[in-house]
Parts: C-alpha cells; structure tokens; sequence
C-alpha cells in the first residue's frame, strides 16, 4: 500500500476503491471521498455540468492595509477543494452566492419540477407562500448574523442552518398553528354550516342522493379513531416503565407475575411482593422520584388520573388533535400543496409526552404514527376532492372509495420501508439511518424531540410566541394568512424560492398571453411537472430494484 | 388604507419575529442571578487562537462551548463562565430555558417590548383592513379593488347561460356541435363567472355572516360540480351525460339564485358591460331531462326524443327545474 501512494497511487477504479477504503478505515479520509468515488461514472445525463461559482480573490493586507497577497475567496470554495464550488449541483442553482451576495442570504433555488408547477398554479395569490421563506431566510437569519446574535464560530453560510433549527423552525410551526387556530375559530359558523348540511336527512332537495357521506358515518369513525386511540393508550400506559429491567428496590430483574405499583402516572414492576412493600411503604417520594428522573420518566400533566380515564382523555385529545391538524394539512394542501406532515407529527409526540409524561415514548409515537396516516389522508382527501370536483366526480364514492381503501397506504409504505431495510442490510449491513442512502433524517428529528421534551430542551417560548403571531395575522381578515407564512418558514427556503419562480412565471404568463390560455396550456404543463417528477422517481426505482 | 394596513403588517411581523429570537438570548450584561443556573443551547464567544500554525489555521473554537465534552451535558453558565463571557465582550448567550414565572420573564427577556410594540402593531393594521374592507364593500369592489357585477348578476347570467344551452342544442345539427357548443359555453363559465363569484367571497361574507355564505357555497359548489361534470362529459363524447348534468346544474343554479342576497355587490356602474354570456336573464320554460324514480343516483335518464309521453310524466313543472337527483 505504501509503494502504491508512493507511485501516486492506482489509476485503475478497482484499486482506487480499495486505497480510499484503506484511507478511510485509517482515518486519512472521509467517508465522503468513498461515496465520491461511486458517483465516477454516472449515468447518462447526470453528468457533472460542472457550472461553477466565479472565481473571486480578497486582498491580504499588512497592519498598515497595503495589499499583500490575493487568495482566493473562502465563500466560494466551502468544501475546500482548491476551486470555486459548482453553482449548479444535480438538486439546486445557487444564484446567491453566483451574484456575489453575502453567504448568510441563502438565495439558491431547488431544481424541483413539482416545486415550479405548484407555484405555477398557485398564481399570483402563492407569492404570499414566500412572504415566511423572506422574512426567515432574507431578513431574520442576516439579520441575526449582522447583530451577532448567532455564535461568533458560526460561518456565515452556515447561518441558515443554524437558525433553521435555533429558531425558524420552532416560530414557523409555532405560526402555522396559531394562524390555524385563528383560522378555526374565524371559521366556526362555516364549519357549523358544513356539520348542518351533513346532519341533513337529503343534502339537496329533488329527491337525490347525498353528495357528501353523512354525520352517521362521520360520527362512526370518530368513535370507533376514539376507542382505538383508547386502547392503544391503555394498553400502553398499563406497561412498566421498566419492562425487561431491574427491580428500583432489589436491582434484580423484575417479576412479571408481581402487580406493578403505580406512581405518578407510571407503573412499575418489582422483583417481589417484599420489594413492593419496600417501594409503598418504606421508600420516601423523593426516593422514588430520584428514580423516575433516573429513566428520564417526567410526570405528565394527567399524572394524578387513574390509568383508564388518563387513556380515554388522552384518546380525546388526540381525536381532536388529530381533527385540527387534518384542517391545518388539508388547508396547506388546498393553498400551497405542501404539507408540514411531519411538523405536525413531531408536535403530536409532545403533545402525548407532555399528557402522559416523558416516559410514555412508545404510546406517544403510536399516537403520532395514528395522527401522520390520518392527516396524510387529509391532504390526499384534500386534493382528491378539488380533483374530483373540476371534473364533476361525486365527493360521496370518492369519500368511500377513500375510506376503503385506507388501509393499503400503510400496507405499502411498511413493505417499502422493509425492502430498503433489507436491501441496506445486504449491501451495507445497517437497516436505516446514517450511514446509508436512506438517511431518515425525520426519524432523528423525531429522536431529537423526544431527547428534547425528556431533557426539558424544547423552545416551548418561542412555539408560543409564533402562536401569537400567526393568531394575530389573522386578524386582519385573511385567517389563513399565518398558516401561509408559517410554512413557508418551517420548509427549506430552496423550494420555496422555485415555488415562488411558478408564480411568477404564472403572472407573466397571464399578463403576456392573456389568463385563459396561460391556464389552458400552463395548467397541464405544470400538473406534468409535478406528477412527472414522482413517476420518474417511481421508474427510477423501478429499475434499481430489478436490476437488483 | 389597505397599503397602510399591509405595511404596519409586515413591519409588526417582522418586529415580532425579532423579538421572539431574543426569547432564548439573554445579554450577558444582565444580574448574575437572572443568567447564574441556565443551560446554554449554542457555543459562545471565540477561544484565543492557537500559537501552533497549524492550530491556526483550523476554524476558530468557541469560548465556552454548549456542552460538556465530558459528560456530553448542556454547559450550565455558573460565575467562571459568565466572567469568560463579558471578559470575552460576548454580548448575548443563548440559553435553553425560559423563565417560567412572568416576572423572570420580563426580566430576562429585555426584548419583550418590542413585541409588545408589533402585538400593537398587528391591531391597528388588523382595525384598518378592517375598515377598509367595510368600505370596499360598501363600494362593491372586489378584494383586487376591481368592480364586479353583482353575485345574483352573476349567477342570474349563469342560469341563463346553461338554460340557453339546454333549449339550443337539441336543435345544433351535429353530436360534433352540440358537444363543441357545451364546452366552449360550459368553458366560458368556468373561466369568467364561476371565478368571479368566487372573487366576491369577501363582499358576500360582509353581507350574509360566514354560515350563511357557507350554507350559499355548498349549494353553488354542487351547481358548479354539475357544470364541471357537464364539461368533462362533453370532452369526452359523452353526450347524455353532459345534457343531465347541465340539467342538474339549472335545478342547483335556482337554489342558489333563491340564496344569493339580491343587489350585494354595492353601488354598482351603470354602464358596466354584461358579463360575458350573458344575453337574457329569462329563463325560458324548457323540460329538462328526467329521472327514473328511485334509480340509481347515476342513473339519470334524458329525454330520449321519443314523444311517447313516459319523459312527460316525470317532467316538473317549475320554470327552470327540472326533477334530476343528485349525480
């Protein structure tokens, strides 16, 4: 090996492969140059365009401010390769940084189809969708720098993902769910009017059938999504806190045939009835406190219920959760055609750890997986509806076919999760996660929540405080105007920005060749773009898999 | 007026989401006591550089960094750290707890003015667009500021557009013109009428209350649902189905003319040209298409031009309705 880096090592891509993975495994290399090596040879079309940022120098001056030298400008070159970065990757165009404007205003767009038709045919009433992605990314995040509010070791390109995290995101969520708040409450009479229609025995007079499927089978499925809820919350706030582990008393494994003790919310099994006398009786609140803080087990709010009427109003709580994010998703969907899903998932696992306590993880995800299929379907029911409706479809059979076939979403995306699980297990023996192509960077947010709400991490203030701001949006008339601007400060501002070039391709469009043929022709080009983005993805995948 | 509410708008969001970043980001110039015991949520300050060249030229080190390289827990700011950091010039440090009692929170939060000032902000923008939107009622605009006719102008020019249809096209020669006289007119009223009784959302909420607009809505949404079929049926040829639910939509297009407040749009110009498609708000006293009683609800029956009287009798006999169930 050493007379190969000697000769300035193999030329030959076999053998390149295995010296970098010797360097790697040695630490003389990242695992990135790995991963560069298998994208040598892409296929047609994906080629490198190799458009790169254009070269720029900054002086190097002496104490006395005479130019010295002339090196090349460190924000053009951030991987440090020795030249300027590529102003056009195989996901985006970045045409900040190409401009020469200052790093920490990120002005780069995503190469996304779906991204420019949604915009397209949002229109000119979508540009308001990037109201939130300026005021985060080109107002909040500059100015955060400038003042010096983010760390003094933070670059200035890394203070967009900086403040995503630090506060964007939290403000954004925060926004969406007071904007939707306010959105509801503006929306009462209408929503009342909805619920009167669908009470009604005949929803139109002539005799006809219903349009919409009745309250009946409206009030069904909210009592049969309640009792679920209910035993899933039951069944799960019944098990141990220390399943599988020690006794608190004895330290010895626990005995599953002892009734557990309960405390605070939790229950907790012990090796033996002596044990469970020493834990009522003879350890002290702090004692037993001391314990719960030693598995990261809070107390939640409904700590002091008995277990079942703790399940049944956590049931309640997160049927009318789950309603209230379905109207937040649906409403982004019918807007913008994005949906915060996750936002809103990540919200539920506090929500439930917050009812329950930190402890219940497990019924908490369950609940926030129950929540991810329901408004997942809010949005599909969303868009199917306004689909159905321009061709004139019967929102009852689309509302049946819908219920119907609910079940087979799950079904599929469990059979495609164990496939990549599986696949990675063959070719790099780890399931999901980092390490592989599958990333599952939601999963980690979701850990880092968990992790968060556990640790008493979670910027509770400033979710409150963009509560406040996107109820007071609403105000002003347009109810919805702080979901708008919410979401678009919780997605990444590349496809906002994309979104935002579809409007405004729509407006000149509209204005160049009148609105009616910019819609005759514009329309299906920009539906082309967003379905032709996903089945090319679809094929794409297709392929892989046959190919093996 | 809207300018003005839209300027203190954005000028109070931006304020408040200012202010918000400073929730978590304590002045270190603060009492010891309010800073004293709180666990930093981001790296702070720069370390001195390393002598080393080598050291040096790696990316600068924080002051104090946000965790324990030991214990991997936050670095909780005690007396040491909170003299590094102002010895350090280090203004703000962010923090990840917020005081929980509102006192504290006053405090700590040296902010808290300012988004006191864009709350402020965001209630008299809320009272101005307010106002003007009551005058932009009063004065029949539109939200865009452009005048329209008024909704049951509107939706009188759509009756009267799918009623013209209905008697016209049994007379048209070709399946080709019929077919081709639904979608160009259908297509109109897509494109003009439909969006802008749409457009008046504002003005009619301002008139009927937002539950009577939605009861309103419902009933036009399913009008507009049967021109929507109608059009869709035609492009694709199918002649039968089109002609019913252009009938179902004249019997949805009474119910809504019967719902939609008369003269809504506000002083409206005289000389304002009709809307396109419109020729006469008369409905002429056509039969419609008839049902099969009890029948499928898809199942809709047009009149199969036989004159054997079985259309007749199912045939209703108000002016513009005909007795078509729900598609």
């Amino acid at each position: 090996m050493a007379a190969m880096l000697e000769q300035g090592g193999p030329t030959e891509t076999d053998d390149e492969v295995a010296l970098t993975a010797f360097l790697v495994s040695e630490d003389l290399e990242d695992w990135s140059a790995l991963k560069a090596l298998k994208a040598k040879k892409p296929l047609f079309g994906y080629e490198d365009l190799d458009i790169r940022l254009p070269e720029r120098t900054i002086d190097v001056r002496d104490e006395n401010g005479k130019v010295i030298d002339s090196v090349g400008d460190p924000e053009m070159d951030l991987d440090e390769d020795g030249k300027p970065d590529l102003a056009v990757t195989n996901s985006t165009v970045d045409v900040g940084r190409w401009l020469g404007v200052p790093a920490q205003y990120q002005i780069i767009f995503a190469i996304a189809p779906f991204a420019l038709g949604a915009g397209y045919l949002s229109g000119k009433a979508g540009l308001i969708v990037l109201s939130g992605g300026v005021l985060a990314f080109l107002v909040l995040n500059p100015l955060t720098y400038a003042l010096g509010w983010t760390p003094a070791t933070t670059k200035a390109s890394e203070v967009a993902g900086y403040a995503f995290g630090a506060f964007n995101r939290p403000l954004g969520i925060g926004l969406l769910l007071g904007g939707a708040l306010i959105g509801v409450l503006a929306s009462l009479p209408a929503i009342g009017a909805a619920l009167k229609s669908l009470a009604s025995s005949k929803t139109k007079r002539g005799g006809g059938k219903r349009e919409e499927l009745g309250i009946k089978t409206l009030l069904v499925a909210v009592v049969l999504a309640v009792g679920l809820l209910f035993v899933a919350a039951d069944i799960e706030g019944a098990k141990p806190l220390n399943t599988n582990g020690l006794c608190p008393v004895t330290e010895q494994p626990v005995n599953e045939r002892i009734e557990p003790v309960e405390y605070k919310g939790y229950a907790i099994t012990v090796a033996n009835s002596d044990a469970r006398t020493a834990w009522t009786d003879e350890w002290t609140d702090d004692q037993r406190d001391e314990y719960l803080a030693s598995k990261d087990a809070k107390p939640g709010w409904l700590a002091g219920m008995d277990r079942h009427w703790r399940a049944l109003t956590i049931a309640l709580s997160g049927a009318a959760w789950i309603w209230f994010a379905g109207i937040i998703i649906a409403q982004c969907t019918g807007m913008t055609d994005w949906s915060p899903i996750s936002g809103m998932a990540l919200l539920t696992v506090v929500l439930v750890l917050m009812l329950a306590g930190s402890g219940n993880v497990l019924m908490a995800v369950l609940i926030g997986a129950a929540l991810c299929v329901a408004i997942t379907l809010a949005a599909d029911m969303m868009a199917d509806l306004r689909t159905g409706h321009l061709v004139g479809a019967t929102p009852r059979k689309q509302q049946m076919v819908e219920l119907m076939t609910t079940w087979l979403g799950p079904i599929v995306c469990m059979g495609t999760l164990v496939l990549i699980a599986s696949v990675n297990m063959k070719s790099l023996g780890v399931p999901l996660g980092p390490g592989t192509d599958t990333a599952a960077p939601q999963a980690q947010a979701l850990q880092a929540v968990i992790m968060g709400v556990r640790g008493g991490d979670m910027p509770y203030a400033l979710y409150g405080l963009g509560g406040a701001l996107g109820m007071l949006l609403g105000l002003g008339g347009f109810a919805g105007l702080g979901v708008l601007v919410g979401l678009s400060m919780y997605l990444p501002f590349i496809f906002i920005a994309t979104y935002g070039i579809g409007c405004v391709i729509n407006i000149l469009a509209s204005t160049v060749f009148g609105k009616r043929r910019a819609e005759e022709y514009g329309v299906p080009l920009a539906a082309g773009f967003i379905v032709g983005e996903s089945l090319l993805a679809l094929g794409i995948n297709i392929i892989v898999l046959a190919m093996g | 007026m809207r300018f003005v509410a839209f300027i203190l708008t954005t000028l109070s969001l931006v304020l408040g989401a200012v202010a918000a970043t400073t929730a978590y980001l304590p002045k270190t110039s603060l009492d010891d006591e309010l800073l004293i015991g709180l666990r930093m949520a981001a790296p702070a300050g720069i370390a001195e550089p390393a002598e080393t060249e080598a050291a040096a030229d790696d990316d600068p080190q924080p002051l104090v960094k946000a965790t324990d390289p030991d214990t991997g827990e936050a670095t909780v700011i005690d007396a040491a750290v909170l003299k590094a950091l102002r010895d350090a010039g280090v203004e703000r440090v962010r923090v990840k707890d917020f005081p929980s009692s509102f006192g504290d929170a006053i405090a700590r939060w040296t902010e808290w003015w300012w988004f006191a000032i864009a709350v402020a902000g965001f209630i008299a923008s809320a009272m101005i667009s307010r106002i003007a939107r009551k005058a932009r009622i009063m004065a029949g605009e539109s939200a865009a500021g452009s005048k329209h006719a008024a909704p049951s102008d509107v939706v009188s020019s759509m009756r009267a557009v799918v009623a013209g249809l209905i008697e016209e096209t049994p007379a048209m020669l070709t399946r080709r013109d019929r077919l081709d006289a639904i979608i160009d007119r259908v297509g109109g009223l897509q494109a003009e009428e439909i969006p802008s009784l749409v457009d008046r959302r504002e003005t009619l909420v301002g008139v009927m209350g937002l539950g009577k607009y939605a009861a309103l809505m419902d009933v036009f949404s399913s009008a507009e649902r049967a021109l929507n079929r109608a059009w869709s049926a035609a492009a694709d040829g199918d002649e039968g189905e089109s002609v019913s639910c252009l009938l179902l939509a004249a019997d949805r297009l009474v119910d809504v003319e019967a719902l939609v407040p008369k003269g809504s749009a506000g002083p409206r110009d005289p000389n304002a040209p009709m809307l396109p498609g419109t020729r006469s708000l008369e409905l002429p006293d056509v039969s419609f298409g008839k049902t099969t009683p009890g029948a499928p609800d898809d199942d809709l029956v047009v009149d199969d031009g036989v004159d054997d009287g079985a259309d007749d009798d199912r045939r209703d006999d108000r002016p513009g309705r005909g007795d078509v169930p729900l598609v």
